[in-house]
């Protein structure tokens, strides 16, 4: 699977930037070396990493309870589950938790940077580094989490750095070109991520506005592996940069808010996005006649989930919402009305809709791998595209 | 003839008048109809058609806890920096007012400096102060923010009315013993009142308002424009936010026509009472009447 | 906006006969100085450090360095996105400030008594949320929104095809600037006329001046500075916008202050985007500095 890569391709990357990252966040470092000696020698799969047992913590009650959490639109209760829902139990025991959204990995970083201060945020796996560079996140407990041993142990694997268990995967599914068939005919009359820059739809296309992907995209379009990070050199990041600059006068607007992007689409403002499975069937609800691509060059796959801060005074209630999350209700909700995929493995696929199941391979993980996709992996020098990408949405 | 304006151009500046109001209201109505509609789907936003009347959306507002705890914190925020801004205000126009120092051009021009500055650069570089000194990010960081902003306005309000309290009353204040700060809370601080609160008003609306710096130093605060920018961006209670809107228009309208209309009235009163002259009389067209009588005594 | 501390007549404007402790004036002027000190000009001169790298947001890479500001001049992606934040800005300025006079003229010589209350009319827009204000012109603009609807009901576009450059635009840009500011524009050019002596312009009429001549001659000259404070009063904060432009301007919309804001937010990059807000400050500086000529600021002092 992906993780002896992802392995690898972490191990290969520490470089000169990392190794200052590292050093720098003394009292990060601090704690990571702890985590990391205590991790080291336990080789489960599901390492525990916390600092202090969980009986020696305060029980809930001593908690504020004011759960603080950065979600991506569309997460939050009650649009996440309705009322009623797998997050009920939580809200009818604890209370609604606050949201404040992110639009990107990225801008989810700069955020807590900047000062937002939330106790979980939902990042997808490939940052979970960045996430313990910053300083800003801890293990969690996984005994906290008693859903947590229904999680498919590969995808939980994966999530894992340095042993610790940063990370709690929970939602996966696709990013693909969303388009409309009865407008939009891709070249070449196969799928393929080229229709972003077709210049025959001009001012009907929409981006979405986060570096990598922009540049994995046409990386896919050029017939090279981009996550091959040797490959990016100076003069190809250039050539990529030119070549969306000159798309760019086709592309109506870069979309950050999911849900503009789906009423976009559902006002015909927009033909073709980069769009991830739910956009697709939110869309299709609507008849408007809409096709998730399949395109020839791969779609590229997500897994997202939970990671914890270090310095929240919500430790147990983090744990009880992560746990929400994690169970096999929210699911058997998240399947079918998002279309997304769900690492719980107890619960089947059998009551949904056979056309979804089978368009996004829901009751299929390695779908996610190559080569029938391509996973998201770690970045080690994202400045250096974040620029690249100032320099498309600038010029 | 009437030199400034001709007939003709007389009625082509009125339609023009007319036009631009009817341009700059329309958007106003248009939040204003939409808080009416009955939109379905309150995670859209409105577009048109306009579906149907229904109050849903003002009675909703009032049950959701985050937009009216977004409102109360908005109130919070803009009283502490109203009050903070017309504090400043008045030492700066006591000093600069009544009293002769080096440096006064610079040092008014350096006041009035935050009237100019990009919001943007502003509030990242308070930020940027904060996370220096590792100050957390909360209401209090906005209050901050806001009091700068404030303080131009508070002080272009207070200084002409301090200008035109005849000095000869604080004086005389003087002359029968008070002191400085006696003088200044029986004489001229009540003579100011109407300024103060026109200074206050002002102030407050700049800081309900403002989303830049909010934006940048609020932490996890939510004050009511972050909330309503998160609103357009992630729609989850849209029609909501033009009920609030529309009531929040009307409350600011209100509030601005009886400040006015209150301050007319009462600096009338003052002025006759205590200054004998009129509000029509003309200003002198040079300050030489005044010099000197500076020098006379 | 000038201060208008002018003296009523007959009285002194200063305290005399009697000891002005230096010490009460420090106090009276220094604590908003510090505060603004402390809260204005301490932050800026922590973001300078930043912009060349004598802070940066990785310890380890600090080092004092000009790279910053020597991309940027050297023709970066940022220099083209001032220039037309430049162009932007002065389009807005200048036509809001077109509009903005006959509409001043109109209140300070034209309406007589029923100014003031007209004023009032013409500035009430501005004490709605700019963002509502916002959100109002994206509805009037949108693709199902007011002007597009009008479009298809007349037969002028068919519903696919909507006038595709009224949002997400320049154009978007332009125009909700210039509703959102035009009010604001007012009046410091309302001012200006108020204050004008009508006794000139009855004494140039008597003198056979026609009424355009009048006006080239005496009413615009007088009016100017009021002019040029509107103008300056747009131009430089929009200058620095970054909502407007990011949620009306699409792709070709994107305008210095939305740069800035990236930097900080989605690059990480909190060199730049000092260097940035610096560069932005220094031009804000420079043109007021130069308008400073023509506002009155002297007239905060009484003598």
């Amino acid at each position: 699977m992906s993780t002896e890569h992802d392995g690898e391709t972490t191990k290969r990357t520490l470089g000169r930037g990392d190794f200052l990252k590292l050093g720098a966040l003394t009292v990060g470092s601090g704690v990571l070396a702890a985590c990391g000696a205590e991790g080291a020698s336990e080789p489960e799969p599901a390492a525990q990493g916390s600092t202090e047992k969980a009986e020696e913590r305060p029980p809930i009650e001593s908690e504020p309870g004011d759960l603080n959490i950065l979600e991506w639109a569309g997460y939050e209760y009650p649009t996440l589950g309705g009322k009623g829902g797998p997050l009920q139990p939580y809200v009818d025991q604890y209370g609604k938790p606050k949201y404040a959204f992110l639009t990107s990995d990225d801008q989810a970083l700069g955020k807590v940077r900047a000062g937002v201060t939330p106790d979980i945020v939902h990042p997808c796996v490939s940052y979970v580094k960045d996430w313990v560079d910053l300083g800003y996140i801890q293990p969690w407990d996984t005994s906290l989490m008693p859903n947590f041993k229904d999680l498919n142990p590969s995808l939980v694997k994966n999530a894992q750095y340095e042993g610790q268990q940063y990370f709690v995967p929970l939602d996966w599914s696709f990013s693909a070109p969303m388009y409309r068939d009865d407008m939009v005919e891709p070249e070449g009359g196969e799928d393929t991520w080229a229709v972003m820059y077709d210049d025959r739809y001009s001012g009907k296309i929409s981006w979405w506005d986060s570096p990598l992907e922009n540049f994995l995209i046409w990386g896919y379009v050029q017939g090279f592996d981009p996550y091959d990070w040797d490959q990016w050199t100076d003069d190809v990041l250039g050539d990529a940069t030119s070549y969306l600059i000159e798309k760019k006068k086709n592309v109506r607007n870069f979309w950050s808010s999911e849900p503009d992007m789906i009423a976009d689409f559902k006002n015909g403002n927009i033909w073709i996005a980069y769009a991830w499975g739910n956009a697709f069937s939110q869309v299709k609800s609507s008849d408007v006649s809409v096709v998730y691509g399949d395109p020839k060059e791969g779609r590229l796959s997500w897994n997202c989930g939970l990671v914890l801060a270090k310095d929240t005074e919500n430790y147990r209630h983090a744990h009880e919402y992560a746990n929400a999350w994690a169970s096999a209700e929210m699911a058997a909700w998240l399947i079918p009305n998002y279309a997304y995929g769900h690492t719980n493995t107890t619960v089947s696929t059998a009551d949904i809709d056979p056309a979804l199941v089978e368009a996004f391979k829901l009751d299929d993980p390695t779908a996610l791998e190559e080569p029938k996709a391509h996973i998201e992996r770690y970045a080690p020098d994202r400045r250096r595209f974040a620029r690249a990408w100032e320099e498309v949405k600038a010029a | 003839m009437d030199i400034a304006i001709s007939t003709t151009g007389r009625h082509l500046l009125k339609a023009l008048f007319a036009v631009l109001c009817l341009l700059l209201y329309a958007p106003l109505a248009l939040i204003v109809v939409f808080s009416f509609n009955d939109a379905d789907i309150p995670t859209e936003l409105p577009e048109f058609p306009f579906k149907g009347l229904t109050l849903n959306a003002y009675r909703e507002f009032i049950a959701n806890p985050e937009l009216t705890a977004a409102l109360v914190t908005s109130a919070k925020v803009a009283a502490a920096a109203s009050a903070a801004a017309v504090v400043l205000g008045l030492l700066a126009s006591m000093a600069l007012v009544r009293r002769r120092f080096f440096g006064k051009a610079l040092a008014s021009a350096f006041l009035l400096s935050p009237l100019v500055i990009p919001y943007v650069v502003f509030g990242i570089a308070l930020l940027i102060l904060f996370h220096e000194i590792s100050f957390p990010l909360s209401m209090w960081t906005i209050v901050i923010g806001h009091t700068v902003i404030a303080l131009p306005f508070t002080i272009l309000i207070l200084s002409p009315r301090l200008a035109r309290i005849d000095v000869r009353l604080e004086e005389a204040a003087h002359d029968l013993g008070a002191s400085g700060f006696r003088t200044f809370r029986s004489i001229t601080l009540p003579l100011m009142t109407p300024a103060v609160v026109s200074a206050f008003l002002v102030a407050y609306v700049v800081s309900f308002d403002e989303v830049v710096i909010a934006q940048f130093v609020a932490g996890n605060t939510v004050t009511f424009p972050i909330y309503l920018f998160s609103q357009l961006r992630f729609p989850t209670n849209f029609p909501q936010v033009l009920a609030v809107a529309v009531v929040v228009m009307a409350a600011s309208l209100l509030v601005v026509l009886a400040a006015e209309i209150g301050r007319r009235i009462v600096e009338r009163r003052l002025h006759i009472e205590l200054e004998g002259r009129a509000d029509e009389a003309p200003p002198p067209t040079s300050a030489e009447p005044a010099a000197p009588q500076a020098e006379r005594v | 906006m000038a201060v208008d501390a002018r003296p009523v007549a007959r009285s002194a404007p200063f305290l005399r006969g009697r000891r002005r402790s230096t010490a009460t004036t420090a106090g009276l002027i220094g604590t908003p100085i510090v505060w603004l000190v402390v809260f204005f000009l301490v932050p800026v001169g922590i973001a300078a450090l930043y912009s060349v790298g004598v802070f940066s947001f990785f310890p380890g890479e600090q080092r004092f360095t000009l790279t910053y500001w020597k991309d940027f001049v050297d023709g970066s992606v940022y220099l083209d996105v001032f220039w037309r934040s430049v162009k932007i800005s002065l389009l807005t300025s200048v036509i809001a400030v077109l509009l903005a006079y006959p509409l001043a003229y109109y209140l300070a010589l034209v309406a007589g008594s029923r100014k003031y209350v007209l004023l009032l009319i013409l500035i009430s827009p501005f004490f709605v949320s700019y963002f509502l204000r916002l959100f109002a012109m994206k509805v009037l603009l949108g693709d199902q929104g007011v002007v597009n609807s009008f479009a298809y009901w007349t037969g002028i576009r068919d519903p696919e095809h909507p006038i595709p450059q009224l949002i997400y635009s320049q154009f978007a840009v332009v125009t909700t600037l210039i509703v959102i500011y035009v009010p604001f524009v007012a009046l410091p050019i309302f001012a200006a006329l108020e204050n004008l002596d009508r006794r000139l312009l009855e004494a140039a009429s008597d003198l056979g001046a026609s009424r355009w001549q009048a006006f080239r001659k005496v009413t615009l000259p007088l009016s100017l500075p009021g002019v040029l404070a509107a103008f300056v009063f747009v131009f430089i904060p929009t200058l620095g916008e970054y909502f407007t432009p990011l949620l009306v301007g699409g792709t070709s919309g994107h305008m210095f202050g939305n740069s800035i804001a990236d930097a900080f937010l989605s690059s990480q990059d909190w060199q730049t985007g000092s260097m940035l807000s610096v560069f932005l400050l220094a031009t804000v500086a420079i043109l007021m500095a130069v308008f400073a000529r023509f506002l009155s600021m002297q007239r905060l002092e009484t003598e």
